[in-house]
This record gives structure tokens, sequence and C-alpha cells, in this order.
């Protein structure tokens, strides 16, 4: 003779729920760990590979006229991020990071796709470096604002390709480092070109010769 | 002794079947004769013994001497399970006393209503 039971449900979670959960915390920690560092990813191509923009398209009246707008760099900066005992390297690039993202968001720069792209990479370059991470290198924001400022050059200030090009060059030279004099002294130089770069680019192109 | 109050086992979702025992919804319901002519759909609990007492048994169409269904209805018997055995490897509930020529004669369950002379109908169905 058959006999068959019944039980209340028992209330432990299902073990799928447990693997699910396992799942999640796996690729929760590999996207953290794995994903690609910004300054790694390519940069835009030279300007020779593109169309530069035309001199008149920047005429007065064109949304290049809002360049006005944005304060030349080297003004006082408004909001400092905790710096702590940073090196002067990492100081002068958080420094710059406000002026190179003011830059990009410029009304006749901010709808351009790469110049979005390269803005997003510089300020994650950076946010490690704000975060006063020690781990964090100085190359992928050294990198990353170069690539931005050569974005730029694209999109709006043909003359200045060479500049460009050649920060470009530098910043692919730099160590990521700042303990040696050596270092420090290429990481200033090269620092000093993005800020004469980007004051050049606070005008409008057609005042750039 | 009074007669126990029976539950769909489906009306009880804070129920499920013990550990160990199997649950035979779906499985099919062979005769006497090893012949298949019906299927478990659902199982009748008397929830204070915590037993399952009776098999809700969905026969198949076109059974010998079973009148059709209404339209979108199946016609339903319910077997004691004291007059069942189970073939867990297979997967089948065998009744003797029944084959698919002589369900005809075995009481419909119908509404689900149990009427007290219901229960005496089915055993003398089922020849016990």
């Amino acid at each position: 003779m058959a006999e068959l039971r019944i039980q209340p449900k028992k209330s432990a979670p299902s073990p799928w729920l447990l693997v699910a959960l396992a799942v999640v915390v796996l690729a929760a920690a590999a996207y953290f760990f794995l994903r690609p560092d910004p300054a790694d990813e390519p940069a835009p191509a030279p300007a020779a590979t593109s169309a530069p923009a035309p001199a008149d398209s920047l005429a007065p009246g064109s949304p290049a006229a809002a360049a006005r707008a944005t304060p030349p760099p080297g003004d006082s900066i408004e909001t400092s991020p905790p710096l702590g005992n940073a090196s002067p390297a990492r100081i002068r690039l958080l420094e710059l990071g406000p002026q190179l993202t003011q830059l990009a968001d410029r009304t006749d720069l901010r709808d351009d796709a790469t110049i979005r792209e390269q803005r997003d990479n510089f300020t994650s370059a950076t946010s490690r470096l704000e975060d006063n991470d020690p781990a964090a290198s100085l190359r992928p924001g050294l990198v990353a604002a170069a690539n931005l400022l050569l974005a730029v050059q694209q999109k709006g200030y043909p003359n200045l390709e060479t500049e460009a090009n050649a920060l470009t060059l530098q910043a692919s030279e730099l160590s990521g480092r700042d303990a040696t004099p050596t270092e420090q002294t290429q990481n200033r130089t090269y620092l000093a070109q993005v800020a004469s770069l980007l004051n050049t680019m606070s005008y409008p192109a057609k005042d750039v010769l | 002794m009074s007669s126990p109050i029976l539950r769909r086992l489906r009306d009880l979702p804070t129920f499920e079947m013990a550990t160990g025992d199997p649950d035979p919804r779906g499985w099919a319901v062979r005769g006497g004769d090893g012949q298949a002519f019906g299927t478990v759909t659902e199982l009748l609990v008397d929830l204070e013994s915590r037993r399952v007492l009776y098999l809700n048994v969905e026969l198949e169409r076109g059974l010998p001497g079973v009148p059709a269904p209404p339209p979108h209805a199946e016609t339903q018997i319910l077997l004691p399970l004291s007059a069942v055995n189970l073939d867990m490897e297979g997967n089948n509930v065998f009744v003797t006393a029944l084959r698919r020529d002589t369900v005809s004669s075995y009481p419909p369950f119908v509404d689900f209503i149990l009427p007290s002379e219901f229960e005496g109908a089915m055993q003398q169905a089922l020849g016990s």
C-alpha cells in the first residue's frame, strides 16, 4: 500500500540562488580587475588622416565664439582636490583637469564624439589620482590629456596639428613616475606644454595662427 | 470519526511533498493489464494528518464506455492512495482493480464534491 506525506516547505534558500549570487560577485570582481585602462585605448588618428575643419567655419558668430567664455588656464582653481603629499606632477595634472574638461565641454566642441570619448578617458584616468590611490600611475592621466588635446585640435584647431602631435609623442615617452629628478623634469616640461597648448586652445580658432 | 477535510496540494503553497516521497503528479495510471488509462493531475491531502489520501486522475479520451466529457473539460476520477501501487522507477501508478475497459463503471469525480456515499461507491468499484 502506497503512502505519501506532505511537509511544510523549508525556508532555506535555493542552492541555485547561491550559485547565481556567486556568479554575480565573480562578474563584478572580474569587471573591476580586468577592465582596460582608459589610457591604453587608441588615440585619435593623426590630423593628416582626418578631414580638418575648414578655417572659414569658425567665423565670428559661429559656435567657436563661445570660446571667449572659456577662461585661459593659469587662473585660480576653484575646486582643488585634496592632494596630501602628492608629487608635483600629480598636483599639476589635477590642477589642469578642470580646465581640460571645461575646454572639452565648450559648446563648439562638446558634440564631437571623439572629444567626448577622450574627455571620459581623461576623467576616468585622473579619478584614481584624485582618490590619492598610491598605486595609481600618472601615465594614464598624462597620456589621456594629450589625447584629449589632440582630439580638440582635430576638431577645431588645424593650425595646431604639429604641437598636438608632438605632445602625443612626448606623452608616450613618459614613464608615469615622478620619483627621480629626470622624471620630474620630463613631467614638468610635458605639463608646461600641456598648459601652453590648453591656453592657446582657450581662444577661438580664428585667433590662433 | 469525522471525515478529513480534503485540500488540493496546489492550493497549499506552503506545503510540498515530504523529503523522500515522490510527487506522482504527471505519472501515468495503469490498470491490472498494464495499459494506461489516465494521468495523475492533482493530489488531495488531509492537512491534519499531512498525508495524501486520493489521487485525482484525468482519464484518457475515448475509453470504452466512458461518456465523452463536455467541451473544454476532462473526465476525472479519484483513486484512494490505499488502492494503488507506485512504480517509482517507471513513474507509473498501478491500480490492479481497474482496466481500460472497466473504468467506465468507476464513479466519476465531478466539481470537487465528495458526498458521503462517494467513498463507499469507490470502494465498491474497486472490489474491496
